[in-house]
């Protein structure tokens, strides 16, 4: 890989949570503590200073949601291979927790089909 | 850099990485440290085995392999383990108080120790089930124990994965936040945070929240919070390394 100084693109960053997205950049919402009208102010700034980009994304494409809540089956192997690099689909073997044909696996070999199309 | 000739060092604790463009461009570097230091040990090659885990060059990028660290662990837990496909179950976050303390903690911890371990570097599928047995060492019980082995088990049916840096689309910076309202015992929340640089994983973050809070929404947003201070510790580290952040064009700076 060859080191330059590159430009890299925007931050992006991906929510689930609508409400969140709604609230945030216009400063909505009853925050009923100081706590958590601070949280909201600091993501605020971060938006109008454009060190991140706030997007919405489904809950199937989130990376995140495996490491909050113990998912199983066919979504956690697809966000796991996606997040592993996607290069070990012959060690999954075609084999679903009950022995059962897997489909996500000929689904991956197009990992990039998973990933967003960003807003230009 | 000179005429298009470049070497990196980079340092870790005793240790030194030394890349270059081609592998002629860093033989200098070597003797000169040999002069300073005696005796030096060095590794070279598309294979580098390094605290456990083994980085081997690919033509896609980098794989960074752990299957002998896991193996390792493997055998702390006999050879009678079952397979699964998924490191937890549904009772993930449940706590059975009536449940039996262990009396043996050393075994608990030692595994506990050495998955987290696992789960921060090569095998990021096992942080979330790692970083809950850590909460539990103080008092380990049977249950938790179950649970340990789960991951085992898993563990045992997925050892060959390996993590992979893919090299291309190297310059988009994607992070991913999500949070699950009072899943804990106490009623906090938990919040999650992939960091992915192009399609590859290079930092992430698992955790209870710190704070109590009335509704999924608030509990996205103290995730959300967190990831955006994150983003000055993980991404910072690149700006050592010529890259640079920018904006969209056309927007200014405000």
């Amino acid at each position: 890989m060859m080191v330059t100084d590159s430009v890299m693109d925007v931050h992006q960053v991906y929510q689930d949570n609508k409400s969140t997205l709604a609230m945030v950049p216009t400063g909505g919402g009853k925050p009923r503590t100081k706590y958590m009208k601070v949280r909201e102010e600091f993501v605020k700034e971060r938006l109008e200073t454009w060190e991140v980009v706030l997007e919405y994304i489904s809950t199937k494409q989130m990376l995140a949601d495996l490491m909050t809540k113990p998912l199983g089956g066919e979504l956690y192997h697809t966000l796991t291979h996606r997040r592993l690099g996607g290069h070990q689909y012959a060690c999954l073997n075609n084999r679903g927790a009950k022995g059962e044909q897997v489909s996500c696996v000929s689904e991956l070999a197009s990992v990039s089909s998973l990933v967003p199309v960003l807003a230009d | 850099m000179q005429n298009g000739k470049y070497v990196i060092a980079i340092l870790y604790v005793d240790d030194i990485l030394i890349m270059s463009g081609k592998s002629e461009d860093r033989y200098w570097v070597k003797p000169l440290l040999e002069d300073r230091y005696k005796k030096v040990t060095s590794e070279e090659g598309d294979r580098l085995p390094y605290l456990g885990m083994t980085i081997v060059k690919k033509d896609f990028g980098y794989e960074l392999c752990m299957q002998s660290y896991v193996d390792d662990i493997l055998k702390f837990y006999g050879k009678n383990v079952r397979e699964y496909m998924v490191p937890a179950t549904g009772n993930l976050f449940e706590v059975d108080g009536a449940s039996e303390v262990l009396s043996d903690k050393t075994k608990f911890h030692s595994v506990v120790a050495k998955l987290l371990y696992l789960g921060k570097r090569g095998r990021p599928d096992i942080l979330m089930s790692a970083q809950l047995l850590c909460t539990r060492v103080q008092a380990p019980t049977k249950q938790d124990m179950t649970k340990l082995k789960r991951v085992l088990e898993y563990l045992k049916f997925t050892k060959g994965w390996t993590g992979s840096f893919d090299r291309s689309e190297f310059d988009r910076v994607t992070t991913y936040i999500d949070a699950s309202f009072s899943v804990h015992l106490d009623g906090k929340g938990q919040s999650a945070c992939v960091v992915m640089l192009g399609n590859s994983l290079v930092h992430e973050v698992c955790h209870k929240q710190k704070i109590v809070i009335k509704n999924s929404t608030e509990a996205e947003l103290v995730a959300l919070r967190r990831a955006c201070r994150g983003y000055y510790n993980g991404i910072g580290t690149y700006d050592g390394n010529g890259f640079r952040y920018g904006r969209p064009s056309g927007i200014p700076r405000q």
